[in-house]
């Protein structure tokens, strides 16, 4: 009976799979006599670089302790399952049960990208806001403006030509 | 006027050069170097992904060699990358 470490990475599509793939494992080794000292589904990380054209995969981690068969077992089941895009099994001296740092820090990692998002969604609200009020503001003046040129108009009647050219930049004030 | 600059000339010497230098795992007692922590093994790895030699961290012989194991690791599970240059 020896110890091991094992982590595997699962296709995103198929994220629902990991917690099913840690049971059937765990099951596989308890079965043979083993022990589970730690499981761990860590769920969806963005991973470094691309595997196979995907930004993200789902974790998992198993610490046990079993013999050589359902290592073996364990291998075979990771070579022929499709949704397991990567895989590494260690040798370990000792049980370990403590929660792992990855957990901990992809939880941090999560907690801050919905942090941002949130962040950036109140941003886009008083943009929107924002925009909003300024196009007010300007139909406001346009409308300011349109009064202002109409006195002009009845002040020179003579001078009707020049006051049109006036008119045509605030009519394309409004339509912006 | 050239020469009299280059004899008060200091050799610059970075943020990093300066920094105290002391093993972080023997001081904080780890027994082993985790692949997992990713916080700590981006610590010893260079903007564009090279391992920090140990000369440059003042790490001991005994948790480099650990730490080198476990940087590959964590590279072939795609927690650190491997260059900077990952086509996106």
């Amino acid at each position: 009976m020896r110890h091991y470490e094992i982590v595997f990475l699962v296709h995103p599509d198929q994220s629902d799979q990991t917690s099913s793939i840690i049971s059937k494992l765990s099951a596989l080794v308890t079965e043979s006599g083993g022990k589970v000292h730690r499981s761990e589904n860590i769920g969806n990380r963005k991973l470094s670089y691309p595997i196979q054209d995907h930004f993200k995969a789902s974790y998992g981690l198993l610490n046990i302790e079993c013999n050589q068969e359902a290592i073996d077992e364990i291998k075979n089941s990771f070579k022929f399952n499709d949704s397991v895009i990567r895989d590494l099994i260690l040798n370990s001296k000792k049980a370990q049960t403590e929660s792992s740092a990855l957990l901990s820090q992809t939880k941090e990692e999560s907690e801050k990208e919905s942090y941002e998002e949130e962040k950036q969604k109140k941003y886009q609200a008083e943009k929107v806001a924002k925009e909003e009020q300024q196009q007010a503001r300007s139909k406001e003046r346009a409308v300011a403006s349109a009064e202002t040129t109409d006195d002009k108009k009845i002040q020179s009647e003579e001078s009707t030509s020049s006051t049109e050219l006036k008119d045509e930049p605030s009519t394309d004030t409004t339509e912006k | 006027m050239a020469k009299k600059q280059k004899k008060n000339f200091k050799k610059r010497r970075s943020e990093f050069d300066n920094r105290p230098k002391y093993c972080k795992f023997t001081s904080l007692g780890i027994e082993e170097v985790d692949f997992k922590d990713i916080k700590l093994l981006k610590e010893y790895i260079t903007e564009t992904g090279k391992i920090i030699p140990a000369r440059m961290t003042g790490t001991s012989a005994k948790f480099q060699r650990q730490l080198n194991k476990a940087v590959k690791r964590a590279r072939h599970l795609a927690l650190i990358p491997y260059t900077d240059s990952h086509y996106y």
